[in-house]
C-alpha cells in the first residue's frame, strides 16, 4: 500500500495549500528563493551620490 | 532591498532620486557615468583610463568622438587615444599632455561625450489587458497576487490528477481483496466489453451471468465495505445503484483489466 499512502499524502498537502492563504504564499516564497539560487548574480553597476566619492573612494565628479 | 537598475556593462548610477521616483510613481530618469579612473603615467603626465561604459553606449563610437573632441579643439590636453581592451575586459586609455589637470579633462569627457548618458525608466505593464505605469510596491503586489492565482490553479490540477490516481489505486485495492471474483468474472466472460459490464455489475451488488464449463452460471454481486475503502464516487455508479453508492468505476474496472499478472506478486502488492 506504499503509492496509495504517498499519494494520500500528496492529496492532504495540496488540500491544505488550497484551502491555507499562509501555505500557499509559504509555496510562492519557496519558489522564488528557487529561481533567485538558480539566476540571481552580483550587481554590476554601482549606485553613487551625484558628485558624491563611490564606495572605492574614487572620486565621482559632478556636473 | 532594491538599490535600482543594474546593467550587464556595470559602471555607475550617479543620484538616487530619479530611482526613487520610477520605484515610486512609475516614472524617473538618471545618469549613469563611465568607470573611469586617473592614473600617473609619469611624475607630470597623467592616464585616464575608462574600463566601464555606460549601458548601449558603443566603445568604437565612444572612441571616434573623443578623437573628434579633439581635433576641433574643443576638449584639449589629450595626446592620444587607445583601445587596449582584451578578453579580460574593456580599456580605454586616453593619455594627456604634460603637465594637464586630468579632473578638470575627465569632467568635460563626462560632459561632451556619452561617457555619461540619461536614463529614463517607465515600469510599464500590462494589467488586466490594460497598459499601466506601475510603482515598484505595486508592481510587487499585482506580481504576488499572479503567483497566488498561477499556484492555486496548478495545485488544483495536480490535486485533480492525485485524486484521480488514488480512485485507480483503491480500485486496485479493492480488485486485489476480490481477486478470485474478479478472475471468475473475467473468465467467465465471453469478450472484454462483457468483461468491464460483468464487473461493474458485480460490485455494484447486481447479479451477473457467467460461463464456466460451458455452462451459464449466476453469481451473486457483492457488497463492498464502505469503511474499508474511499470512494470518489462515479456518476454511473450513482445511476444504477444512487447517491454515495458503494461500487467500481468504469475507469477503475479499465484500469483493472490493464493489471499485468506480475502486480500479483507479494512485492508489487505492496507498492500499490
Amino acid at each position: 500500500m506504499k503509492e496509495l499512502k504517498s499519494i494520500r499524502d500528496l492529496i492532504a498537502e495540496l488540500r491544505e495549500i488550497l484551502s491555507s492563504d499562509k501555505k500557499l504564499k509559504q509555496v510562492i516564497t519557496a519558489e522564488l528563493k528557487e529561481v533567485h539560487k538558480a539566476y540571481g548574480d552580483d550587481r554590476r553597476t554601482q549606485i553613487v551620490d551625484k558628485g558624491g566619492r563611490d564606495q572605492t573612494g574614487r572620486f565621482d565628479r559632478g556636473h | 532591498m532594491s538599490p535600482g537598475p543594474d546593467f550587464p556593462t556595470g559602471a555607475y548610477i550617479a543620484g538616487r532620486e530619479g530611482i526613487e521616483s520610477a520605484y515610486r510613481t512609475g516614472r524617473g530618469s538618471f545618469t549613469m557615468r563611465a568607470k573611469a579612473a586617473i592614473e600617473a603615467a609619469s611624475k607630470d603626465r597623467d592616464n585616464i583610463v575608462i574600463t566601464e561604459i555606460p549601458y548601449q553606449v558603443n566603445k568604437s563610437r565612444l572612441i571616434e568622438r573623443i578623437a573628434e573632441l579633439v581635433q576641433t579643439k574643443k576638449i584639449e590636453g589629450i595626446a592620444d587615444v587607445r583601445d587596449e581592451s582584451s578578453r579580460e575586459g574593456m580599456r580605454i586609455v586616453i593619455e594627456l599632455k604634460r603637465g594637464e589637470e586630468s579632473q578638470f579633462i575627465l569632467n568635460n569627457l563626462y560632459k561632451f561625450t556619452q561617457m555619461q548618458e540619461s536614463f529614463h525608466m517607465i515600469l510599464l505593464s500590462i494589467v488586466g489587458g490594460q497598459p499601466r505605469e506601475l510603482g515598484l510596491i505595486q508592481m510587487i503586489k499585482l506580481f504576488i497576487e499572479h503567483r497566488v492565482e498561477v499556484v492555486r490553479r496548478r495545485t488544483m490540477f495536480e490535486l485533480r490528477k492525485a485524486e484521480e490516481r488514488e480512485h485507480i489505486l483503491v480500485g486496485y485495492q479493492v480488485a486485489l481483496d476480490h481477486l478470485d471474483s474478479v478472475i471468475r468474472v473475467i473468465r467467465g466472460s465471453a469478450s472484454r466489453a462483457e468483461a468491464k459490464e460483468n464487473l461493474f455489475k458485480y460490485f455494484t451488488q447486481q447479479d451477473v451471468t457467467i460461463t464456466e464449463n460451458g455452462k451459464s452460471r449466476k453469481l451473486e454481486g457483492v457488497k463492498l465495505d464502505g469503511r474499508k475503502y474511499r470512494f470518489l464516487g462515479a456518476p454511473e455508479i450513482e445511476a444504477i445503484a444512487g447517491a454515495n453508492a458503494l461500487g467500481l468505476s468504469y475507469a477503475q474496472i479499465d484500469a483493472i483489466l490493464e493489471l499485468q499478472l506480475h502486480r500479483l506478486t507479494q512485492l508489487s502488492i505492496d507498492d500499490i
